[in-house]
């Protein structure tokens, strides 16, 4: 697994940066709502991933060289805005930790942290977007990317601080519907970019996937099924179709129903994003004609 | 003095590898590390088939990703124009190896940084050529201006072939005498 | 094994500190030192080199093809870096001698993590031979030199009283007498030799019975480069200069290209030389030539009008030939008996027409009779061969059939026109040494035994007690080629003092199982080589760049090209307990009670003196040759030999210090060279080497001694005999067509990763060459192979495994197997791992004792079991 680093990377800043927007989104509808889990959690997960991306590289100790190129390259602008990123939302959950009664600053804090986020996610995908792969090269990445942090966010927003944004329940599931559904446009656009490609490199990419689709089934089940099951939460329980479904049925004998529907959810689209960025990395083939 | 870079007259080329074992001579690379590799490629069904061999390395391009994607700056271009690479700045992430659309850069596992083609730059120094250059048996490789080789070789040298990305992309500083072969659609690599 | 590689490659200690250490002496220094490590240098080392390192000419010994410059970057003893020739400006009538990938392969070869350190015995081997069925599965014993020695001679000298000499069977490569243990040997009592025709095929006796030989040797019958631009047409069979004559051959085929010639290869691969070239493609099935070319004499006949189609020169086939027609029969014959009339079947009924030859060789019959009319007489042609198409059995006549087609169409013995064998490091490039090596001065031991046992022969006569005597297997006897006489013989020793015998003669399986028999065999090696692999003691030997110095180059002979002659040096000290071949024939020589001094009588310092002084180059005039090298009293001093000063064309010190001397050639200088030149203008004062002194198309003696010789018949003229294990073999019923149970042909192209055997252990170059087999697309997909999957190839004789290369360019039902592998057989199946070519071959002689290399059959099936790593995965033979 040598992507495993750039997985949790990606996976854990852009989940964090999603948990910060809904914050921010939450924050402006409840003024009195604090949010602590989701931002402490938004603050561990962007730590977490910080350092996972230091792992990805040959000599991590050298990590503050990257930081030298911010006008050319969109890898030092990813550095920039993650660390940035990360420590605003840092400062966020140090404070409320640390000195709760400073709403003010927090209150800034958070929407500044979520619109960095917002720019970071368009930089790291431009990093795949402009590097000479191209199974990259492809709009649907930015889509990929965005839908994985807003969707990511918001299910982990629900099941870390839903309670204190109960308006925001429903617009958080539908927000997670649409990064979703948005999601499978994507790729449909994506796969026939990749097929009709007369490119070396992007046909071996889509044999590559085509041979993975047992993983990239997967992907989508449990995509589709977090989603789902966070906007019919109602029908659950109702039919035994699918493992997912009698996990939760069996969840549901224990808990309140509908808070556990929310952890289940947030789980399955956790794991079908990081299978989603599993495979995002494998397909890479540069090209062809290449030295390696 | 104008932009540096190879000719590669494939149409003399015999496929030896003489030129990438003179490269993992000079550069003591490891197994799985090239910074100059020969390709075989086959064009046409029997009884009329044909085939070419492609010999690369860094091409030093004029527009090159890895020097603008690179964040330490250790890709960078050297005061002959050539592409150079500072072991001290380079982190090892990876990021021209994805930037690169000839796969130039090399990830060398034991020192955790990339490494790569630097056009022999220590021996050109010295007034000699890259040892690829002069090892060639078919004498197909050749380092310069690229103006005074194209003077040199005639107009119908090429920068891009079937294989290979689009010139634009990068500018690659590559002169490439093809064989006819070697520009129709869909080659077939063969492992030989 | 693999454990034990992991464990030295993950040890960091330095080349450099290794090297240090192995150069002190030290040859105890514990061995997980070296591993990989060897092949690795880091950048310092590097940097250093380039400033404070010394530039060696370091030798490049190898039955490869060329003969190259080499040069070693030495700091501290630690060769850093190699390059070739750059001792003047590079063109293409002046050429700097370009070594090739394998020769910048040397140091990772001589300083290989798995070059055998000490003498070893084979764990389970006593006096008599002990269990010898674990031969090539035995574990190793180190053990000292002196006990290696002692149990040699003492085995020697029982086999030797109870069997007799003729019972020690040495084999030192191409030729037993060419080691330095056949002195020691010699002076013992004598050996059982083996000789063989391997890289010539039927071109080892044919040429000189026909007349087809210039210079003494049969390849020599083409002009020189520079004539080569001159021709209009090149017509190339069985040719791969491109994988098989490094150097400059492939550069001077260019020029002629570039000169505007067109090329055409008649193959059964269309090869990386074709493809370069240009060439037309005549995919010929493999073993068919002569009946390719009946067929285009036949076209020839025909065809020909004197004004209006021009194809035959018959004032060429009246003058220099003999035994074309009724007309021009030997005395005595019978006039019927003439080639004009086999080919038109006059007599027997049978005309060689294309249509005829297209059923045997496969080529469509208008694409031979486009093929015979650009032979035609009023073109320059160059119509060259290599020896693949003459590695086949029953092939004795093709020699002459070639120089037929160039008698008919007049293309020998004038500017532009030739006709004839060009290979190796000579190849494009005919003419006479224009520097001559020289000699080393020591005396001749001759061997009193006279047996000498055919290639083809040679393991089961171990095996089975019996074999046919045909004479002495030295190539310059003149007991050569004698009748055939079958005898018994009891080999008890097989002394391999070089070479690679097992690997590269036909039948390994056969030969494996004959190792298996005898009571001792000894290999000298620097690797767990394959003759290694199945001995019971092994001595680590020493490369070239361990030894005084030497030379290459000089001799036409697998020797080098024309023009230069190469003078290497020393570059390291002997690497752990490797001694050379001589110390050991010397010191055995001591353990015998024999006079060391009678074998050796003055060193091998003194005998590169010899060599030195003796050799020659040729003067401005062209004809005329002087000394070649400057000697001076302080040489003489430096060197420590005994010699008188002499004056030649270079100082010794400049000669090594450029390691190359190399005649300056430009068009139209006196250098040139047209064969046949003098035998045209006057052909009584120049006889040929035939009985008649012409060009015989009908040839008594070749057609007497092949026949007396009794391995198979043939005909005094070029005649069309079915192969053995040919492509009609592929058939279970010919007539019906009807395919048998290995429907494939079998050939064996020189490859690029190695040089025959040598280099195949090396890392770089396995990493640059994979060695699959090639196999013609549609077949592979008609026995369900993907390209890179792995396959199954059984012949009669063996099974082997390789990964498929899926090419249009080969012919279909054509398998092509590359060269030289190192055999890996897996014992739990029997299955060769390795690929070796000679587990596919049998052991049958034809005619003057041919092995039939490129006349195989076989089978080829998808390999389910399990996928072949690729050979750059598999650990090294690393033993201690």
């Amino acid at each position: 697994m040598e992507n495993l680093s750039l997985i949790l990377f990606s996976i854990c800043i852009q989940a964090a940066i999603g948990i910060m927007i809904f914050v921010a989104l939450g924050k402006s509808l409840n003024k009195e709502g604090q949010f602590k889990p989701a931002i402490v959690t938004a603050a561990g997960l962007a730590i977490v991933g910080l350092l996972a991306s230091l792992l990805h590289l040959g000599r991590p100790l050298a990590a503050l060289n990257s930081l030298a190129h911010f006008g050319t390259s969109w890898l030092s602008r990813e550095i920039w805005f993650t660390a940035i990123f990360t420590g605003l939302t840092v400062l966020a959950a140090v404070l409320i930790l640390v000195k709760p009664t400073a709403k003010g600053a927090i209150n800034v804090l958070a929407p500044l942290a979520a619109v960095v986020g917002l720019v970071d996610v368009y930089v790291m995908a431009s990093i795949y977007n402009y590097a000479s792969v191209p199974a990259w090269q492809h709009g649907s990445i930015y889509v990929e990317f965005y839908a994985a942090a807003i969707s990511l966010g918001a299910i982990l927003f629900l099941a870390l601080s839903g309670k204190e944004a109960a308006s925001l329940k429903k617009a958080a599931s539908l927000t997670v519907g649409a990064a979703v559904a948005l999601q499978v446009a994507a790729m449909v656009l994506y796969y026939i970019q990749l097929g009709t490609s007369d490119n070396l490199a992007a046909g071996q990419s889509l044999a590559l996937l085509n041979s993975m689709s047992g993983v990239m089934a997967m992907k989508w089940l449990f995509i589709l099924l977090g989603a789902g099951m966070l906007m019919f939460p109602v029908g659950i329980g109702g039919t035994k179709v699918s493992a997912g479904q009698a996990a939760v049925e069996v969840a549901a004998t224990t808990e309140g129903a509908l808070s556990t529907t929310v952890y289940l959810a947030a789980a399955l689209v956790v794991v079908g994003q990081i299978i989603g960025r599993y495979l995002f990395y494998a397909v890479m083939v540069i090209n062809t004609v290449g030295l390696s | 003095m104008g932009k540096l870079g190879f000719y590669f007259d494939m149409e003399a080329c015999i496929g030896c590898r003489t030129c990438q074992i003179a490269c993992k001579d000079k550069n003591n690379n490891k197994i799985g590390v090239l910074y100059r590799r020969v390709r075989n490629f086959e064009t046409g069904v029997y009884p009329r088939p044909d085939g070419f061999n492609y010999s690369s390395s860094c091409n030093h391009c004029a527009e090159a990703k890895c020097v603008k994607g690179c964040p330490t700056g250790a890709m960078h271009y050297a005061e002959d124009g050539t592409v150079q690479h500072n072991k001290d700045k380079c982190i090892g992430c990876k990021y021209c190896i994805w930037n690169c659309p000839y796969g130039a850069p090399q990830f060398l596992e034991e020192s955790g940084i990339v490494g790569k083609c630097d056009s022999c730059k220590s021996l050109r120094d010295q007034g000699e050529n890259p040892a690829c250059v002069d090892a060639c048996i078919m004498r197909c490789l050749e380092f310069g201006d690229l103006e005074e080789l194209k003077a040199k070789h005639g107009a119908d040298l090429v920068q891009e072939l079937s294989v290979l990305p689009e010139a634009n992309l990068t500018e690659p500083s590559v002169l490439i005498k093809p064989k006819s072969c070697a520009m129709d659609a869909n080659p077939r690599e063969k492992e030989v | 094994m693999s454990s034990l590689l992991k464990k030295i490659t993950d040890n960091k200690i330095s080349r450099r500190s290794f090297l240090k250490a192995t150069a002190a002496g030290t040859a105890s220094l514990a061995l997980t030192g070296c591993g990989s490590g060897l092949a690795s240098v880091d950048g310092n080392i590097n940097a250093l080199g380039e400033e404070q390192g010394e530039w060696v000419s370091a030798a490049c010994w190898h039955n490869c093809g060329g003969r190259c410059l080499n040069k070693a970057l030495v700091v501290d003893g630690v060769v850093v870096r190699q390059k070739t020739d750059d001792t003047h400006e590079d063109s293409p009538d002046y050429p700097q001698q370009r070594g090739c990938l394998r020769g910048r392969s040397q140091r990772q070869q001589v300083f290989g993590a798995d070059r055998l350190k000490y003498p070893m015995k084979r764990k389970n081997w006593q006096p008599g031979g002990g269990d010898k069925s674990l031969r090539g599965k035995d574990e190793w014993e180190r053990i000292s030199w002196d006990e290696a020695l002692t149990y040699i001679a003492d085995e020697l000298q029982r086999v030797k009283k109870d069997y007799g000499n003729r019972s020690i069977l040495h084999i030192g490569g191409w030729s037993s007498r060419i080691t330095d243990i056949s002195r020691t040997l010699g002076l013992f009592g004598g050996y059982a030799e083996y000789w063989n025709t391997n890289s010539f095929g039927s071109w080892a006796m044919t040429p000189k019975k026909v007349g087809f030989l210039q210079l003494g040797v049969w390849d020599q019958t083409v002009n020189d480069r520079f004539d080569m631009r001159n021709c209009e047409t090149v017509i190339m069979l069985s040719m791969n200069p491109a994988w098989s004559a490094m150097g400059s051959s492939s550069w001077h085929y260019l020029q002629a290209k570039k000169a505007g010639a067109k090329f055409i290869g008649i193959d059964p691969f269309y090869n990386e030389s074709y493809s370069m070239l240009g060439a037309e493609w005549v995919p010929v099935r493999p073993s068919t030539d002569s009946a390719l070319l009946l067929a285009i004499a036949n076209v020839l006949l025909t065809k020909d009008h004197p004004t209006m189609n021009p194809l035959i020169d018959w004032d060429f086939l009246n003058k220099y030939c003999l035994g074309f027609d009724a007309d021009h029969m030997p005395e005595g014959e019978d006039p019927k008996g003439n080639f004009k009339d086999y080919v038109l079947g006059t007599y027997d009924g049978v005309p060689k027409t294309p249509a005829w030859a297209s059923e045997i060789c496969g080529v469509d019959k208008v694409q031979i009779e486009k093929l015979a009319l650009e032979f035609r007489k009023d073109k320059k042609v160059a119509f060259l061969c290599g020896m693949a198409s003459a590695r086949t059995t029953n092939s004795d006549n093709l020699p002459q059939l070639i120089m037929t087609i160039g008698a008919m169409t007049g293309h020998m013995g004038k500017s532009g026109h030739m006709t004839g064998s060009t290979m190796h490091a000579t190849s494009g490039n005919g003419g006479p040494a224009l520097v001559c090596a020289g000699s080393n001065g020591l005396p001749g031991i001759a061997n009193p035994v006279d047996d000498s046992i055919n290639a083809g022969e040679v393991w089961d006569a171990i095996l089975t007690g019996k074999y046919t005597f045909t004479g002495s297997g030295d190539f310059t006897s003149a007991d050569q080629y004698k009748s055939g006489e079958q005898r018994d013989i009891d080999i008890h020793i097989i002394y391999h003092s070089g070479g690679a015998t097992l690997q590269t003669s036909d039948g390994m399986t056969k030969g494996i199982e004959a190792h298996r028999k005898v009571d001792l065999v000894v290999s000298h090696s620097q690797f767990v080589t394959t003759n290694s692999k199945y001995a019971d003691i092994v001595l680590p030997v020493t490369t070239e760049w361990e030894k005084v110095g030497g030379f290459s180059g000089g001799s036409l002979v697998h020797s080098g090209n024309r023009e230069m002659l190469i003078m290497y040096s020393q570059i390291s000290e002997p690497l752990f307990e490797a001694k050379s071949d001589q110390w050991i024939a010397n010191e055995l020589a001591k353990k015998l009670g024999l006079n060391e001094k009678e074998a050796f009588p003055f060193d091998e310092k003194q005998q590169f003196f010899n060599a030195l002084a003796s050799a020659t180059v040729v003067n401005e005039d062209g004809k005329t040759y002087g000394p070649l090298v400057t000697i001076t009293d302080a040489d003489i001093k430096e060197l420590g030999v005994t010699g008188k000063p002499q004056t030649g064309k270079i100082t010794y010190p400049e000669l090594k210090e450029k390691g190359v001397y190399q005649v300056k050639r430009s068009q139209g200088d006196n250098y040139g060279y047209i064969a046949y030149e003098d035998f045209v203008k006057d052909p009584e004062n120049n006889p040929l080497t035939s009985e008649s002194g012409k060009l015989e198309i009908y040839s008594r003696q070749l057609a007497k001694t092949v026949n007396d010789m009794g391995f198979s018949k043939i005909q005094a003229i070029p005649s069309y005999i079915p192969p053995v294990n040919g492509y009609q073999d592929t058939f279970q019923d010919w007539e019906s067509k009807a395919k048998g149970e290995y429907p494939y042909q079998v050939i064996n192209p020189h490859y690029l990763r190695r040089s025959h055997t040598v280099f195949d252990n090396v890392k770089w170059l396995q990493e640059a060459w994979h060695n699959p087999v090639f196999l013609n697309t549609k077949d592979a997909q008609a026995n369900g192979i993907g390209n890179g999957e792995t396959v199954l190839i059984t012949s009669p004789y063996g099974k082997i495994l390789r990964n498929a290369c899926l090419t249009e360019r080969v012919r279909p039902g054509v398998v092509a197997l590359p060269h030289g592998a190192w055999v890996d057989v897996d014992e739990k199946t029997g299955i060769d791992k390795g690929g070796a070519d000679n587990i596919l071959s049998g052991q049958v002689p034809t005619g003057q004792g041919v092995s039939g290399f490129n006349t195989g059959i076989a089978k080829i099936e998808k390999y389910s079991a399990s996928k072949l790593i690729s050979d750059v995965e598999k650990p090294a033979r690393i033993v201690f």
